[in-house]
């Protein structure tokens, strides 16, 4: 299986080559075929729009002025996946370190109900998701983007984006087990955010 | 077999129950906790895959394009397009290259930067941040003659991976690198 869906893997060699010697087409050959991947990806690491724009177009930034040192020994889209990996890991470290500080709610609920708003942001789930039903699918992306930075990386890419283990492995620079047991743990804690919606009415189990 | 190992097992396989050792499926025919696990599995796993990746925005492509356009491969700046321009890879050039790129530091010398003369070689007494010593042309020297004059810029924030990438563009070995 090759992900690189459009172009034969010689013709992404071909392209890179002509790329690293200054070759802006042919570049810009490769961030036609790659954008959506990349994009995809750190859009569903970081849930915003714009700092995802933002991200993926700097890994392509990245990318290209980076490419005397790529030689070819992974694939091209493993070494790009790689680049917006740690851009979008940073990003989100920075975004949850900044939320952490503040203790305030977008809104927050009555004072007698402080401790309560509070451990239920902690659980991942904010207090606007209590009185207002989401699309299921702006929960499930909730329930992603609440993953620990590690975890969210390795379930957006095995079950998203269709990376296999080892690519994942190289993407992250992890041996593969740490892959499956970050993957294992990813569906385990996906699964007990969704639970803990259904619980509280926010999700429907069609039986 | 208890609930907690008929869990993991139900993790690894997203819940489908016909996946499972017939002990653990079991286990499942009389534990409703662990029944309801699995299901919870089997919709995580179906609403993961209902989760399209999002498409890159409209004009994506360009706006990258947009940017690269200023940049160069090898993080160039100003200095490495200027060399890049008045030395342009041509191999049997060699010579002319290297002269080119003395030419140039010479010019960047006039432009107000530090630009060192002396004795270089490996391990040689550069001091200061980010010390580029550019060398012998890698084509074109044959063995045994004297390697062009070298040339030390003074560049600040240089890494020695982009002053390899740097000294490989313009067609020289880098003989010296101190930070
Ligand atoms: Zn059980």
């Amino acid at each position: 299986m090759t992900s690189d869906a459009g172009l034969s893997r010689e013709q992404v060699e071909d392209l890179v080559e002509r790329a690293r010697a200054g070759d802006r087409p042919a570049f810009a050959r490769l961030v036609d075929e790659y954008q959506d991947k990349i994009y995809g990806y750190v859009y569903r690491m970081l849930g915003d729009a714009e700092e995802a724009e933002d991200v993926a177009q700097e890994t392509f930034l990245r990318a290209f002025q980076s490419l005397p040192s790529f030689r070819g020994a992974a694939s091209f889209h493993t070494w790009l996946y790689r680049i917006a990996s740690n851009l979008s890991i940073d990003v989100a470290r920075r975004n949850r370190r900044q939320n952490d500080g503040a203790i305030s709610l977008d809104e927050p609920l009555a004072s007698e109900e402080g401790d309560y708003g509070r451990e239920i942001a902690y659980e991942g789930i904010g207090p606007e998701q209590l009185t207002a039903r989401r699309e299921t699918q702006e929960l499930v992306r909730g329930a992603i983007e609440d993953l620990p930075e590690k975890l969210r990386a390795v379930v957006v890419l095995y079950e998203l984006q269709g990376e296999s283990y080892e690519d994942i492995a190289e993407i992250l620079g992890c041996p593969l087990g740490t892959v499956k047991s970050r993957l294992f743990n990813a569906r385990a804690q996906l699964k007990d955010k969704l639970k803990q919606l259904v619980e509280v009415g926010e999700l429907e189990v069609e039986q | 077999m208890t609930c907690k190992q008929v869990r993991r097992l139900l993790v690894s396989c997203w819940g489908e129950v016909e996946q499972l050792e017939a002990e653990a499926a079991a286990h499942l025919t009389e534990c409703e906790e662990c029944r309801r696990e699995a299901e919870m599995l089997r919709l995580t796993h179906g609403l993961l895959r209902e989760a399209k990746p999002e498409a890159a925005p409209e004009g994506f492509a360009q706006r990258v394009m947009a940017q690269v356009g200023e940049a160069e491969p090898t993080g160039a700046s100003w200095y490495q397009r200027a060399l890049g321009w008045l030395a342009p890879p041509a191999p049997t050039f060699g010579r002319l290259r290297a002269a080119a790129v003395a030419l140039v530091l010479v010019l960047l010398l006039g432009g107000g930067v530090a630009l060192y003369r002396g004795a270089v070689g490996p391990g040689n007494g550069f001091s200061g941040a980010g010390a580029l010593v550019v060398g012998v042309p890698r084509d074109g020297a044959s063995p045994g003659e004297a390697p062009i004059d070298f040339e030390a810029l003074m560049l600040q924030h240089e890494t020695l991976a982009q002053t390899q990438a740097l000294s490989e563009d313009v067609g020289v070995h880098l003989v010296s690198y101190r930070r």
